[in-house]
């Protein structure tokens, strides 16, 4: 029998309207365009692409803080917008970019930390004061920081403060929406290191949003590409990253600088010129800045072939 | 060959109201003409400072001391604010982190350009205008002279970035020091701006010091490197030496950091670094990497620890390099 994925979206898409001021009408920015994608129990799925992609938008909708203008969203088979907000915050929690702007800072870390499970009704004071150190022990936080204000500690650990946050209410999935891009590298290799660790303790599934394509590498069981709102390719790490078959997944990677002085800087076959949303190009997105771009390609946007979890979005992808 | 830039001894204090803050200290470096030299930290480690003092753009609360300071034979220390700012734009100048606090809002692409051609080298309109386009065609800006009218806010971040790197070439200077240039960009941009920093450097015989803490970024364009921890430098090398040969353990221990291939998935932890940064108000006596080193010393703790030789370009700030028997790292 297969289970229900934790995470299910099919055709979501969200757009916002833009302008309509003295400058003329009101446009439309598609952030995010038919996304389907499915998240299995267990398992770490993430969403790389540059900025403006739709990553966070995506990771908003999956929360529930934002609505879809169409498609849907189903966690656990249930659709995302016949449940209440706890029932949602219970299952699906968020860990943001900046641990100096999600943390309270009027707020103490216990109070920070305790808030998730104090809402959720019917918890004893006692019973929350308890999970708050049980927490703050399980992502290395000494019990002497519970007192303290977030401006009294370092970057990495506000991060291990949103992480026992989030961990709190025992959710199943865990959106981390670029975990450590605010933090120094020693800082992130701990982090990267944490959310490795309770993964496994508590078997976690990771939603990981990140453009860092090494941490997806490191900690990723699946990775799906987005370019302009669409996703342009999905499927393992070794499959994706491996062996990219869209010429965007394949230019992302070789723009890599990896520390190694024996490679130096690579040559990329891309056009600079990053599309503006509001006037995306015809046919597929990305065609302008292809260096495999024909004519089919500037009319008629490519259908994703292959597998739902296995697919290619373009006219001319590797096979 | 004669150094473009020397620096010996630099200081730089920070009054806070918890006390003065030694935010770099004692920095000795030099820059090669047409060379580029990639200061690596991480944040708080004293590389953007390092970078503001040699400008002489600190901010204000932030002071300077160095033994040396000399730029084209000039003493940088010496000169008049006035003099300074001939310097500034003309051989000396500097790309910053955020394109878009870095150029006015207020005044066109094209106005910014001109302006500080202008203001040194003088001559028509016109000259400045066509000097204008021409770097923007060259940083690869199309439809340059049609952007001269435009503003900061019309521009995407890769742009206004190029935009930047047009504006500190536009006097064709000596040295260029770029902090943390293409931080803000995008990977597929960032290879792109990179590539063309090169290619202008050498067409220019341009020297660059390039801070960053990306250590792709130094592996891909940086000729030497130097690493600061807490203020100081505590290794240098050529790029060979410190990616092949790190001798620092503070220098070992980013390296250990670095998330590499699928290993994580098979189990595999990073290496980290345990502890925190030393506060530098009052910052300890010997090497401040002491309490998170994994190979410590009783001596460590003494006395300042000088920086060893290792070969002509690498040395390291570690008396564990002057007492090979104590063994290697314990860093995997």
């Amino acid at each position: 029998m297969s289970e229900l994925p934790l995470i299910e979206t099919s055709g979501l898409t969200r757009s916002f309207p833009v302008g309509g001021g003295l400058r003329g009408p009101k446009r439309m920015l598609h952030a995010v365009r038919g996304v389907s994608f499915r998240l299995s129990r267990g398992e770490i799925l993430a969403v790389v692409g540059e900025s403006g992609c739709g990553k966070s938008t995506l990771a908003r909708m999956v929360l529930g803080l934002l609505a879809p203008t169409a498609g849907d969203v189903q966690l656990n088979g249930e659709p995302i917008e016949r449940m209440k907000r706890l029932q949602r915050a219970a299952f699906v929690q968020p860990v943001f970019q900046d641990p100096y702007a999600s943390l309270n800072p009027q707020k103490r870390i216990e109070q920070i930390i305790a808030l998730p499970l104090r809402l959720q009704a019917k918890v004893k004071r006692s019973a929350i004061a308890d999970r708050v150190r049980q927490m703050m022990s399980l992502v290395g936080l000494s019990e002497t920081l519970a007192s303290r204000m977030p401006s009294e500690l370092s970057g990495g650990q506000r991060q291990r403060v949103a992480i026992a946050r989030a961990l709190m209410v025992s959710p199943k999935v865990v959106v981390c929406d670029e975990p450590t891009s605010a933090l120094d590298v020693s800082v992130q290799a701990q982090i990267l290191n944490l959310l490795q660790d309770l993964r496994e303790k508590m078997s976690l599934a990771y939603l990981l949003i990140s453009h860092n394509i090494a941490v997806v590498e490191h900690l990723a069981d699946r990775v799906a590409v987005m370019y302009l709102g669409r996703i342009v390719e999905i499927g393992t790490v070794e499959e994706v990253l491996g062996h990219p078959r869209h010429p965007y997944t394949q230019a992302l990677l070789a723009s890599i600088l990896e520390p190694d002085p024996a490679k130096r800087l690579p040559e990329i076959p891309l056009g600079a010129t990053f599309p503006n949303p509001l006037d995306p190009p015809s046919g597929c997105a990305f065609h302008p800045r292809c260096p495999r771009a024909t004519d089919l390609c500037s009319s008629d946007e490519p259908e994703a072939r292959g597998l739902p979890s296995r697919f290619v979005a373009c006219h001319h992808a590797d096979s | 060959m004669s150094a473009l830039l020397e620096v010996e001894g630099l200081h730089v204090d920070i009054q806070t109201q918890a006390g003065r803050l030694e935010a770099v200290r004692g920095l000795d470096l030099s820059v090669a003409p047409g060379e580029t030299l990639s200061i690596v930290g991480e944040s708080g480690s004293g590389k953007s400072l390092t970078a503001l003092a040699i400008m002489g753009l600190l901010p204000p609360g932030a002071r300077r001391k160095a033994t040396r300071l000399r730029f084209e034979a000039q003493d940088l220390g010496a000169l008049s604010r006035r003099a300074l700012e001939d310097i500034r734009g003309r051989r000396l100048s500097m790309i910053f982190q955020d394109p878009s606090s870095a150029l006015n809002p207020a005044y066109s692409i094209g106005s910014q350009l001109t302006g500080v051609y202008r203001r040194h080298r003088g001559g028509t309109a016109a000259a400045a205008r066509d000097r204008a386009v021409a770097l923007l065609e060259r940083v690869g800006i199309t439809a340059a002279a049609e952007r001269l009218g435009q503003f900061p806010h019309q521009l995407s971040g890769g742009l206004k970035q190029r935009v930047m790197i047009a504006m500190a070439l536009m006097c064709s200077p000596a040295l260029v020091l770029a902090d943390e240039p293409t931080t803000a960009l995008d990977v597929t941009i960032q290879a792109q701006v990179l590539r063309l920093l090169r290619d202008l450097q050498r067409e220019m015989q341009l020297a660059i010091i390039l801070v960053t803490h990306d250590l792709g970024v130094v592996a891909a364009v940086a000729d030497r490197v130097a690493v600061m921890y807490a203020g100081e430098i505590v290794e240098s090398g050529s790029v060979q030496e410190i990616f092949g040969n790190p001798q620092h353990p503070y220098t070992q221990g980013l390296f250990a950091c670095l998330p590499k291939g699928r290993a994580g998935r098979h189990g595999e932890r990073l290496g980290t670094i345990p502890g925190l940064v030393p506060s530098l108000i009052s910052p300890p006596a010997g090497c401040a990497f002491a309490d998170r080193c994994p190979l410590v010393l009783n001596e460590c703790r003494r006395a300042p620890v000088p920086n060893f030789r290792l070969s002509p370009t690498h040395a390291a700030r570690c008396l564990r390099v002057a007492i090979p028997s104590v063994g290697e790292a314990a860093y995997v």
